[in-house]
């Protein structure tokens, strides 16, 4: 259902999935819970959240430019990882706001859109 | 027919290569442990073969269950690889364990191998990145380091541990390591040391994360009945458990709580039918210094958020209430990926049978944790003399 997530994604919507049963969220959305196995329904995440964790990545072959952050963003009851553009290390606390930002991607990518996060509030 | 509520499974030898830096390939490297560990056994008894192995990007190289039984002698067997990343080495343990208490075999070998340092940090990271999700995770350039590192992160958050107190398992680790002459990494360090060490994926550091090694190791089990052929003082397996969390340590409920390694060691002291603090020594999964602590917790050494006490107090020293990683860990001893569950295997059957010379502690119960893919698939292994 990763299908699902990046045509909604290019539509400007973040889509999990929620389990009728246990209520449990995940992401990307599936037809089953991972938890108790029930079927689950779709939910839309808000766009906005707040971190939970974070690192600053030294070594990686995924990425010409060294260093950079990611984090988990927790969106409503989802969470969701992904590279926060516009902070180092130091700018982060856990508790900060970002807001997650699609982009359109060039034609060339494999991935006609993908998103990042925005560091928009600091808790200190 | 024997009866299979008592059909145990033994391990009846154990060889392990040289880890390190290795000039030799993959199988090579096999052919050095297997040649140990057929010191006490007749190879040719040896019915199936499991191996396990992470990667085909650093020999390009797969196949190597038929690899492995061409170099050892053994066409014909079953044999094949086993995967979890890492897990790899417990796998195939927990798969010839399985072959065995089923009645199917009387003999089989687990095998874990890894030819890793022809690949520079880069490509190694790279491949290592494929135990992780594919959307969430790969394609935001979440390496598996900065995983460790965002657990690292809310862990210290969350229960005031400093970074210092990573580092602590480090020193601990070298320790241990010093007196482990197949060990990668011969080297006292320091908190200090560690703490200036460079940054892989912040707050973890290049002295928190375990070397990138080559190496190999071969442990053999066989039923009660073909165990005694071989030797008066087999090695128990009293549990052998797996559990599996999600792929991608953001879909976690709880961040800072292994629970595939607690559902697996909840499983294994069940099995076992032993507690916590029954067990005296543990072989644990400390591919980074905080995976340790994130350990002890889910095995019951300490409370939850007092891991890093346990450390720092030195109960995990050897001479310690528990000594953990008495090998060095994956952080000294080092770890070729696929091999290091069976590492943690070889030393242990050292330390039960007394002959881990001068790092040798007083234990009749171990426990070994094994996990692939940050926690997401949990091996354990409970051995006792």
């Amino acid at each position: 259902m990763s299908a699902e997530f990046l045509s909604a994604l290019c539509e400007g919507r973040i889509l999990a999935s929620k389990c009728g049963e246990c209520g449990s969220c995940s992401l990307p959305p599936r037809r089953r819970c991972p938890e108790c196995g029930a079927e689950t329904g779709y939910v839309e995440l808000p766009h906005r959240g707040r971190i939970i964790t974070y690192s600053e990545i030294h070594v990686s072959a995924s990425r010409a430019e060294l260093p950079y952050v990611v984090a988990i963003a927790e969106l409503g009851e989802a969470r969701l990882p992904g590279i926060v553009r516009n902070a180092r290390y130091e700018d982060i606390a856990i508790g900060d706001e970002i807001e997650v930002i699609i982009e359109k991607r060039p034609s060339e990518s494999p991935l006609s859109c993908w998103y990042f996060f925005r560091l928009t509030k600091q808790k200190r | 027919m024997e009866n299979r509520d008592a059909s145990l499974c033994y391990i009846v030898a154990a060889g392990m290569s040289k880890i390190g830096k290795r000039e030799e390939d993959g199988v090579e490297l096999f052919v050095e442990a297997f040649n140990e560990a057929t010191n006490t056994i007749e190879p040719r008894d040896i019915e199936a073969v499991y191996v396990g192995v992470q990667s085909e990007r650093y020999e390009h190289q797969i196949m190597y269950g038929a690899l492995v039984a061409e170099r050892a002698g053994l066409l014909m067997r079953e044999a094949y690889r086993v995967e979890a990343c890492a897990a790899a080495g417990a796998l195939a343990l927990h798969t010839a364990y399985m072959a065995v208490r089923s009645g199917l075999y009387k003999v089989a070998m687990a095998v874990g191998l890894e030819k890793m340092t022809s690949k520079n940090t880069e490509e190694v990271t790279d491949s290592l990145m494929s135990a992780s999700d594919y959307y969430l995770d790969q394609l935001n350039g979440i390496t598996i380091p900065a995983q460790y590192a965002m657990l690292a992160r809310r862990y210290m958050h969350d229960f005031g541990a400093k970074e210092e107190d990573l580092c602590l398992i480090a020193v601990k680790n070298h320790e241990n390591a010093l007196y482990n002459p197949k060990a990668h990494i011969q080297r006292r360090i320091t908190v200090e040391e560690c703490m200036n060490s460079r940054p892989v994926a912040r707050p973890l550091k290049l002295l928190d994360s375990a070397p990138i090694s080559d190496g190999a190791v071969v442990v053999v089990v066989a039923s009660e009945e073909a165990a005694r052929r071989y030797t008066d003082t087999p090695v128990r397996i009293l549990a052998s458990t797996v559990s599996s969390d999600t792929l991608s340590i953001s879909q976690r409920r709880d961040l800072t709580w292994p629970r595939a390694v607690h559902s697996a060691a909840e499983k294994a002291y069940k099995q076992a039918r032993l507690k916590p603090s029954d067990i005296q020594l543990a072989e644990v999964h400390d591919c980074f210094t905080i995976n340790e602590i994130l350990l002890y917790e889910a095995l019951g050494f300490a409370p939850r958020g007092c891991g890093y006490i346990l450390a720092r107090e030195g109960e995990t020293q050897r001479g310690g209430k528990i000594p953990v990683n008495t090998s060095g860990g994956l952080k000294a001893r080092g770890h070729p990926v696929g091999a290091s569950g069976l590492a943690q295997i070889y030393e242990i059957c050292q330390q039960l049978t007394k002959q881990a010379g001068k790092r040798q502690v007083d234990a009749e119960k171990a426990i070994a944790v094994n996990e692939g893919g940050v926690n997401s698939t949990a091996v354990v292994h409970v051995l006792a003399v």
